[in-house]
């Protein structure tokens, strides 16, 4: 190649580079955004994983379905004492005691469903809600003894389908029926299925 | 992989018993294996860039050896640099994940690329054997977070061959300890509380937390790299030289991170110092004689602050690091005459002092540009435990006090009993394990 | 290299000091925790070895079995003692012992997965270390767990050192005192049953793979040593054991000539009172209602095999009267303190000397 060819060459190329290494300037903010958005490495250091992951959990299952008995509204991963304050107390408690920890679920009986409950601290929150009859109604106008079209039409397609039943999720809980014969005989709004955890 | 895991300390186990056993005859060879095994356990994907940086160095060595002329050498110089500063620049403003090391090795990798154009004694002739060069690129203590070495410095040790001994051994081991117990009882304890504070003494708080959390997590980082190496009979280059005792903000640089200043200094400040076009700025009256001073420092830490990252943060830390440098050097002959005025004072122990904190105020200062990236209202130191808050306030002593004593400790078995002293320390008080996540290297990002 | 060595033996005697410091000692809080390493001492020559969870470990009496019918008897048991961790438990003492039965508690059969971390702990914790417990680890270990601190477990409880109570001190010097009565951990006091629960309707009975496969382990690793395996679901009210559930156990056992008892569908004809043989509303049977289930089984597994009387031997029966003696002096304890206190204090004792 010949002198000046090859000066042009190197130029452009080191051109090319430096404008690489420096960016769109203009753009500079946009990408800080972008990766602080991304999931990506950034320069900023690692933080561990924040030990408020739970409250996390918490708060964002308010944003999926809800049901509500009274005007009181049912908050997974709320306070219970928030839940029992706004709707009264309930007819009876069952009390489980954690096998080994210290530490109590509970399931509060209300007339035609349960609020099961689990502590953090000894602090009640609520872990899900079950339906036991049919004096109860979902916001969808679904209840106990429904069909499962009824329910497709109230909620569409379910994110889980089984023979036997059908799971809904949406706002990081869930809320699932249970037919037979395709009659809804079980309905539970929860965000964590394991409440058998502590037994 | 990370450093402080249960998988590196079983690749460092079963290379170390190796190395010194079944692979006498094929210690550099069996290095590259653990280093292909270290990098691969982090992404097979990112195999293929370092690869390519390795292939096109190599290449590009090959063809330049071949030219006697520097300017026949250009050609291939320019064609390897763009594209390895290019993947480089492509990753720093890409949302997609970064390669681990690929900061560090690409620079370690085109100082070799320079050395190699400029035909710099102890780099002629180049490389012949691509695995050799893979192993100088990719050498895993070094690879995440440097030192950043010379060709011409480490070649005779990285290559030849090492016999166990028990002052490189044990030296190595407390190093490593030592890096242990920094990241883990030190750095691993503050990094959660990271974040601007409110207020000025808030930010005043965050910025001497997160100054003592860096030194802490990079030094340990290199402590650990350093010593892995030194197990394995290879001397790096030291990266640190007590850098808080900084007078000034030169000092400092002189003292922090010392083999990026260096290369940095080498490879851009003095080449831009000395170009033509530039040195002919300082015949412009009105720009002054230092013109070509002050065009190469900026250039410099321009450089230096997009290489630790895209964001705006990073460009204004480097060039405020920068203009603090040239500031005080245009400064020096007012120095000089206060010296001069007041030479008891200048010379005296109080000032030494103030000079210091003052430089460590400054630094921190600049650095906490940092944490504008984090987000604000974090947890203060004070919502630690008490009990934490004395393992800190005790650890950070420790390292005061004792640090500099023990890396001068000259005994085998006085470095040996150091050693599993840190061990067990760390042990008992390193924030890992269950409830912890022990967060990368802060410098693994770049 | 002599300074070496002695440098290295230093720092594993300080390791295993402050491991011995630091991890928990299970005598005043979760004191469940204690029952996987005391197996070893009532281990050796037991006709019955009972495994499973808490509806085991709080369901039924050795001493009393001993007492009722002389049949020497233990519990491998643990809180909320997954299947894989009871067939890993069962491998493993059957390393030293080979009794004439198994009793196996069912209820884990509904967990298909592993559950939570500190649960493994309790469990796995007081292993010995052997293939069987690094078999137990791997099968258990949840996401995140760091399965060496199962081996060194100064990793996963060295954040104690700010935690450490008197306790931690007093047994780090002296020996533990001991929870179980051959595995049984006593309650006297008694809550009775008031509410009972509402079944929850699910979609899937299906108990999962993984469950069958280790309860054929347990039937095979049973059938290898002649051992009976007898399959049992104590007698509690919560959690719920669906119907769906029973059958495809009571089928199961049936397909492999095993004996299944649902004592919760029994209790009548064990004779258990839910009103005083509780002591948390129907969750665990309290020291009568567990002595009311030995009994029981006792007489049912000397229907299926003979069982040695060893109240008629002199070295063995001198030895169970020592443990009826402890057995006793904590029941009186622990009422004691109820009339006093309105609560039980005392969950440990010191075995009477020999």
């Amino acid at each position: 190649m010949k002198t000046a060819s090859l000066k042009i060459f190197a130029l452009a190329s080191l051109a090319l580079a430096i404008l690489m290494m420096s960016g769109c300037a203009e753009s500079v903010s946009v990408i800080a955004e972008a990766a602080q958005a991304s999931e990506a490495p950034t320069d900023a250091p690692v933080l561990p994983d924040a030990p408020e992951a739970e409250e996390e959990i918490l708060q964002s299952a308010e944003k999926g379905y809800e049901f509500s008995h009274n005007g009181a509204s049912v908050a997974l991963g709320g306070l219970a004492s928030d839940f029992i304050a706004s709707a009264g107390e309930p007819d009876k408690v069952f009390e489980a005691p954690s096998c080994a920890f210290v530490g109590v679920d509970k399931i509060l009986y209300y007339p035609g469903f349960t609020v099961n409950t689990f502590p953090i601290d000894g602090v009640d929150y609520i872990l899900a809600v079950v339906f036991t009859d049919d004096r109860v109604t979902t916001p969808e106008g679904i209840y106990l003894g429904k069909t499962r079209s009824d329910v497709e039409t109230a909620y569409g397609e379910p994110s889980l389908e089984e023979e036997n039943g059908s799971t809904y999720n949406k706002g990081g809980m869930s809320l699932r029926f249970v037919f037979e014969e395709d009659v809804a005989v079980g309905l539970k709004y929860y965000y964590d299925d394991s409440n058998e955890h502590s037994i | 992989m990370r450093f402080v895991s249960y998988e590196f300390l079983l690749l460092l186990a079963v290379a170390l018993v190796l190395y010194y056993t079944a692979c006498r005859k094929c210690q550099w060879q069996l290095l590259l294996a653990a280093s292909a095994v270290f990098y691969a356990r982090s992404g097979a994907l990112h195999l293929l860039f370092i690869t390519a940086t390795v292939a096109s160095t190599f290449l590009a060595s090959m063809a330049m050896a071949k030219r006697e002329r520097k300017r026949e050498r250009r050609l291939p110089f320019a064609l390897c640099l763009v594209f390895n500063i290019g993947i480089l620049a492509f990753f720093k403003y890409s949302p997609l994940a970064f390669p681990l090391g690929l900061s560090f090795y690409t620079l370690q990798t085109m100082g070799y690329l320079i050395d190699c154009y400029r035909a710099r004694p102890g780099v002629k002739p180049a490389l012949s054997n691509p695995f050799k060069l893979a192993l100088f690129t990719s050498f895993f203590p070094q690879l995440t977070q440097g030192p950043i070495s010379r060709f011409g410095e480490l070649k005779d040790t990285l290559y030849a061959r090492h016999e166990l001994k028990a002052d490189d051994f044990t030296e190595g081991l407390l190093r490593v300890a030592l890096g242990l117990f920094k990241k883990l009882v030190i750095a691993e304890r503050l990094m959660p509380l990271l974040g601007i504070q409110g207020g000025f003494a808030g930010w005043c708080v965050s910025s001497l937390l997160y100054a003592v959390t860096i030194y802490c997590d990079f030094t340990g980082g290199l402590d650990i790299a350093i010593g892995v190496a030194r197990m394995f009979g290879i001397r790096l280059s030291e990266n640190f030289d007590r850098p808080f005792y900084a007078k000034s903000v030169s000092e400092y640089w002189r003292r922090w991170h010392m083999t990026m200043g260096s290369w940095f200094r080498d490879y851009i400040f003095y080449p831009m110092s000395l170009w033509k076009p530039v040195l002919r700025l300082s015949k412009v009256k009105a720009l002054g004689k230092r013109a070509p001073v002050w065009v190469a420092t900026t250039v410099t830490w321009l450089a230096t602050g997009l290489w630790h990252g895209a964001t705006w943060n990073f460009v204004l830390w480097g060039l405020l690091n920068g203009l603090v440098i040239l500031v005080s050097q245009e400064l020096t002959p007012f120095y000089k005459k206060f010296g001069k005025k007041y030479p008891k004072l200048s010379e005296s122990k109080v000032f030494s002092a103030f000079r210091v904190v003052r430089t460590f105020l400054l630094v921190a200062a600049i650095r906490s540009l940092d944490l504008l990236t984090l987000a604000s209202g974090k947890k203060g130191l004070l919502s630690l435990p008490v009990s934490a808050l004395i393992v800190l306030v005790a650890a950070v002593l420790l390292l005061v006090i004792g640090e500099h004593r023990m890396r001068k400790l000259q005994n085998p078995a006085a470095r040996m009993g150091a050693s599993l002293s840190l061990f067990l320390l760390t042990l008992v008080f390193g924030a890992y394990g269950a409830g912890y996540d022990v967060a990368s290297f802060i410098y693994t990002r770049f | 290299m002599r300074s070496s060595f002695l440098l290295i033996l230093g720092f594993v005697l300080c390791f295993a000091a402050a491991q011995r410091l630091l991890e928990p000692k299970y005598m005043t809080e979760t004191v469940d925790g204690a029952l996987t390493a005391e197996y070893y001492q009532d281990a050796g020559s037991n006709e019955v070895l009972f495994v499973g969870d808490c509806e085991v470990y709080e369901n039924f009496s050795p001493v009393e079995l001993y007492r009722e019918h002389g049949v020497t008897s233990t519990i491998r048991g643990g809180a909320q003692q997954l299947i894989w961790h009871s067939y890993y438990l069962l491998e493993e003492a059957l390393k030293h012992e080979t009794p004439k039965f198994v009793v196996f508690n069912v209820l884990a059969m509904k967990y298909g997965e592993p559950q939570s971390e500190p649960y493994n702990r309790l469990n796995l914790d007081g292993m010995r270390l052997s293939i069987s417990k690094l078999k137990a680890v791997s099968a258990s270990a949840t996401k995140g767990e760091d399965k060496i601190s199962y081996i060194l477990p100064l990793l996963r409880y060295h954040d104690r050192w700010s935690k450490l109570s008197l306790a931690d001190f007093k047994y780090f010097i002296q020996p533990r005192e001991k929870v179980g009565h051959n595995g049984y951990m006593m309650r006297s006091d008694t809550v009775p049953v008031d509410v009972v629960p509402i079944e929850e309707k699910l979609p899937n009975y299906d108990l999962a793979e993984q469950c069958w496969e280790y309860l054929d382990k347990i039937r095979d690793i049973c059938a290898q040593k002649n051992i009976k395996l007898v399959l049992v679901k104590a007698p509690t009210i919560y959690p719920f054991w669906h119907e769906q559930w029973d059958e495809q156990i009571a089928q199961y056992a049936q397909a492999n000539g095993l004996s299944y008892f649902n004592m919760l569908k029994l209790a009548d004809d064990i004779g258990i009172d839910w009103d005083t043989d509780t002591y948390d509303g129907g969750l665990h049977m309290n020291v009568q209602g567990a002595e009311k289930c030995a009994r029981w089984i006792g007489a049912k597994l000397k229907e299926m095999e003979s069982l040695s009387d060893f109240r008629l031997d002199p070295e063995v029966n001198e030895i169970w009267q020592r443990k009826i003696s402890d057995y006793e002096r904590m029941k009186a304890t622990q009422l004691d303190e109820l009339a006093e206190f309105g609560k039980i204090q005392t969950l440990t004792y010191r075995e009477s000397e020999q």
